[in-house]
């Protein structure tokens, strides 16, 4: 075995030219490649092979293999060796070199392609840790010897630097990859400042997002101080915190609004300091990510929680958290309520503050049904008060809670008492007034009547009544129905009529719509009966004394006006000396004490109508008695052509003062004559008519008229004349008038100036 | 001495009537009176002569009167628009403190006298002309 003798300088010049060959290499498949076709050639091996530990340290796989010269290549049958298996898989777990002479007495050994019978197995091992293995195998029995093991040891301690190294830059160009992507990709701002001297702070590097967020170009940036960059108010805040983070030698995190008024645009960095050797803070490093988003939803949710929080603590119900029915948290409007501190309330169950007994009866302590019911709660003074309850239960965190809604009702129920008492007085009220109540639709039905309302229209009862449609059946005008705080009269159901008083008002609907009549009506139909009389009575007193109060002036004017001329005449004889003067005005003297007498006469026959008010009325066939009085006008009559109609039947009777009666037809016929028109033939008219409780008698021409407008109030006053008459006293129509009201009459005129004059008499017949 | 000229009487009783124009016969300030038996004739003959220029001195004016009473013949006499100043002074027997409540506060009422009319009297009437 000649060739597997090595010399020494052999040897020094193999490990030479592999470390020359493993300088050129950089990839680890060039490494390995090159460490086995030196070995095979150089050594002048059969095989050779390398194996690398896989990344899971479990099994060698097999990177490289090279057969000596023309043989064919193995095949990759052994291409994975496990762990510990085989020579080879031992040798890597024990790390130790080894030689076998004779493959066949070895009992780990697993035939390749053929059958060899020695091998040498080297790890590769670097600072302990095997990477992989140098494995060569040979036909022969002990070929390999020990100077073969010096020179593949040294070769595999030289292939692992290699391979550590080799795979380090791997690893540092694949993160040095992988950091330029995230670098220029991430939605982070990244950016490198260089501390100079003087506190400058310098960019020296920024990413893409940076640019992006602050709108600017990298010109802009990179190679620009702090104070270049942002604006002074700015730059004085970014220099403080770079301070802090130079002098506290910590990294730092900090928030700054870069935004412009309501833009708001809020960043927050984390920065940190990089220091060199001698402690000095060369860098500064910074990564700052946009917040404005998230600090706005930070901004909501807890405006959210401190409406939640306010609406809890401030609510007017009391509201507790139950968790298996005990209290475990409530609001501040609870402890008003329960008259308990927090202390006191939670981790409790709510029915410790309670009675032993609740107003029906049964225990406090009992489970309660339902999610709302009332219930009574005691305060810590023992004092009662009554509660409306409402739990809903809800899920926290797949944990079961209760929440009670807790309403103080006490004020509502002491409401609703007085209320009832309120309603219990309405009732005694309603059933033992005297006055009739009623609440009715607008449509004209009763809904409540009072039984005083049911006696006081007459019917039998309360249903009765109601079932009346009250615009036809009650009222006789239905305008009255709306007249409340008046009087006015009712119909009661046999139909007779009242005068009731009301004084209702309306109920009406939220919307404005009337909905109810209330009211009250009082039967005043006594009362005003009495009051009616009392009028009347006061009238006749006043119209007694107002013709009373004439009459004296009357008297004064008529007496006065005599005695003013004879007066005047006696000084006026007693001067004059012409005796014809004299006995024109003895004469005048001569008929106005006549007229005085008249004028005296006159005013004694009306005292005496006046006075006679009691004087005998008798009933008259009223015909009979008008054909008397024309027969004492006849002579007129005739002489002025005058036609005279009479229409009045024969049998018609009425109550009369006789002598009166007389008096007021000769006086309508007089006048009827006397103020005849010349230029017509005058023509009177009698006629009577009976009617229900009265007889209306009319005497009507066709004369002269009178102005009514100009005299109408004068027409029965006394000494008023309408006419340039001589004949005219004022006298008759006064007469008249008072005749017809001594007999309880009345008279009145119609009359227009040559349209002739209409007297109408009514005769009242009740009494 | 002021002479009162053309004195309108009016008067519906005739002796009353006579009685005033005597009592101003034999007053040295009044003179020639005309008479009227009621306010229509007075308002008439005014209307007719005080557009003229024929205004009178003085009316003597009586409440009671047929066809146009005292007030009657005031209403129409302020309807007549006469621009001379012609005084009335109410002349009459009656004492009823309405007319002369009434006749006191009219604004073409000078003065109110009860009758008989006397040389009292009309030295009254001079005074408040």
């Amino acid at each position: 075995m000649l060739n597997t003798q090595i010399k020494e300088e052999k040897y020094l010049d193999i490990i030479n030219q592999f470390a020359l060959g493993l300088l050129s290499q950089s990839t680890i498949k060039e490494i390995l490649w090159s460490v086995i076709d030196n070995v095979v050639s150089k050594l002048d091996f059969y095989d050779c092979a390398i194996y690398l530990l896989d990344d899971q340290g479990e099994n060698l796989i097999q990177v490289a293999s090279q057969a000596y010269k023309n043989r064919t290549p193995k095949e990759n049958k052994a291409a994975l060796i496990k762990l510990g298996t085989g020579i080879v898989g031992k040798v890597a777990l024990q790390k130790k070199a080894k030689i076998t002479n004779d493959t066949s007495l070895d009992k780990d050994y697993i035939p390749d392609d053929q059958f060899r019978f020695s091998e040498i197995t080297i790890p590769i091992i670097h600072e302990d840790e095997l990477i992989g293995i140098i494995d060569s195998e040979h036909p022969d029995k002990d070929f390999f010897q020990p100077i073969h093991l010096s020179i593949l040891t040294t070769i595999a301690s030289m292939v692992a630097i290699k391979v550590v190294q080799a795979r380090h830059l791997e690893n540092l160009a694949e993160r040095e990859q992988s950091f330029d992507l995230i670098y220029s990709n991430t939605n982070d701002l990244i950016f490198l400042i260089a501390v100079e001297p003087n506190k400058v702070y310098r960019i020296v590097s920024v990413n893409r997002a940076y640019l992006d967020l602050s709108k600017r170009s990298k010109e802009d940036v990179v190679g620009k101080t702090v104070d270049e960059i942002w604006d002074k108010e700015r730059a004085s805040v970014i220099r403080k915190y770079f301070i802090q983070a130079i002098t506290t030698k910590k990294p730092i995190t900090y928030e700054i609004d870069f935004g412009k008024g309501e833009d708001r645009t809020i960043v927050e960095t984390k920065l940190t300091p990089v220091f060199d050797k001698r402690g000095r803070c060369t860098n500064l490093s910074g990564v700052s990510r946009d917040i404005t988003a998230a600090k706005a939803t930070q901004s909501e949710l807890k405006q959210e929680q401190e409406k939640y929080q306010l609406l809890f603590s401030k609510a007017r119900d009391a509201i507790l958290m139950l968790k298996n029915d005990i209290i475990i948290e409530c609001n501040d409007r609870a402890l008003e309520i329960f008259g308990r501190s927090r202390e006191e309330l939670i981790g409790f169950k709510p029915n410790h503050f309670s009675p032993k007994l609740q107003p029906d009866g049964q225990t406090s302590s009992r489970k309660t049904i339902g999610d709302s019911f009332q219930w009574v709660h005691s305060k810590k003074d023992g004092s009662l008060f009554t509660v409306e309850v409402m739990l809903s239960p809800f899920k926290l965190e797949n944990e079961e809670y209760t929440q009670a809604l807790v309403r103080d009702i006490s004020d509502r129920i002491k409401t609703e008492q007085v209320l009832r008492a309120s309603e219990k007085r309405y009732r005694t009220i309603f059933e033992n007034s005297l006055d009739g109540i009623y609440k009715s639709t607008p449509e004209g039905k009763f809904v409540e009547v009072s039984p005083a309302l049911v006696n006081m229209l007459g019917y039998s009862s309360e249903e009765e009544l109601l079932s009346i449609d009250i615009k036809t059946q009650l009222y006789f005008k239905t305008e009255d129905r709306i007249k409340h705080d008046n009087q006015y009269r009712l119909k009661r159901k046999d139909g007779a009529e009242i005068w009731v008083e009301d004084h209702g008002f309306y109920q009406y609907d939220n919307s404005g719509k009337k909905i109810f009549h209330h009211g009250i009506l009082r039967d005043v139909t006594a009362k005003n009966q009495k009051q009616e009389e009392l009028q009347n009575l006061l009238n006749m007193t006043s119209d007694q004394n107002k013709r009373l109060q004439n009459f004296a002036h009357i008297v004064s004017h008529n007496i006065r006006s005599h005695s003013a001329n004879l007066t005047s005449l006696v000084s006026f004889m007693e001067s004059t000396k012409d005796e014809d003067e004299k006995e024109k005005m003895f004469q005048m003297l001569k008929s106005s004490t006549s007229q005085l007498e008249e004028t005296i006469k006159n005013l004694n026959e009306i005292i005496t109508v006046n006075q006679n008010l009691n004087k005998p009325i008798e009933r008259r066939n009223l015909l009979s008695e008008i054909e008397k009085t024309l027969k004492i006008l006849s002579g007129e009559i005739h002489q002025n052509k005058v036609s005279v109609k009479i229409q009045v039947p024969a049998d018609l009777k009425i109550n009369v003062i006789p002598a009166y009666l007389d008096s007021i037809m000769l006086n309508l016929v007089d006048n009827a004559i006397k103020y005849r028109r010349r230029d017509l033939k005058p023509k009177i008219t009698i006629k009577a008519t009976q009617l229900k409780k009265s007889v209306k008698l009319v005497v009507s021409d066709n004369g002269l008229g009178i102005d009514m407008k100009a005299h109408g109030d004068k027409i029965f006053g006394m000494y008023n004349t309408f006419h340039a008459n001589e004949d005219a006293r004022g006298f008759g129509l006064y007469i008249t008038k008072n005749q017809v009201e001594a007999m309880k009459g009345k008279i009145e005129v119609k009359s227009e100036v040559n349209q002739g004059t209409k007297f109408i008499i009514t005769f009242d017949e009740a009494h | 001495m002021k002479r009162i000229k053309s004195i309108y009487v009016v008067e519906d009783d005739p002796i009353s009537s006579y009685v005033i124009k005597l009592a101003l016969q034999q007053h040295p300030s009044f003179e020639d009176s005309l008479e009227f038996k009621n306010g229509k004739e007075a308002v008439d003959y005014l209307a007719q002569h005080a557009i003229k220029g024929q205004a009178p001195g003085l009316i003597l004016l009586d409440i009671n009167m047929p066809v146009l009473d005292g007030w009657g013949f005031l209403d129409n006499f302020s309807g007549l628009q006469i621009k001379a100043d012609i005084p009335v002074v109410m002349l009459t027997s009656s004492i009823n403190p309405e007319d002369i409540a009434k006749a006191k506060s009219h604004e073409l009422v000078k003065g109110y006298l009860s009758k008989p009319l006397n040389k009292a009297k009309l030295d009254e009437i001079l005074t408040f002309l």
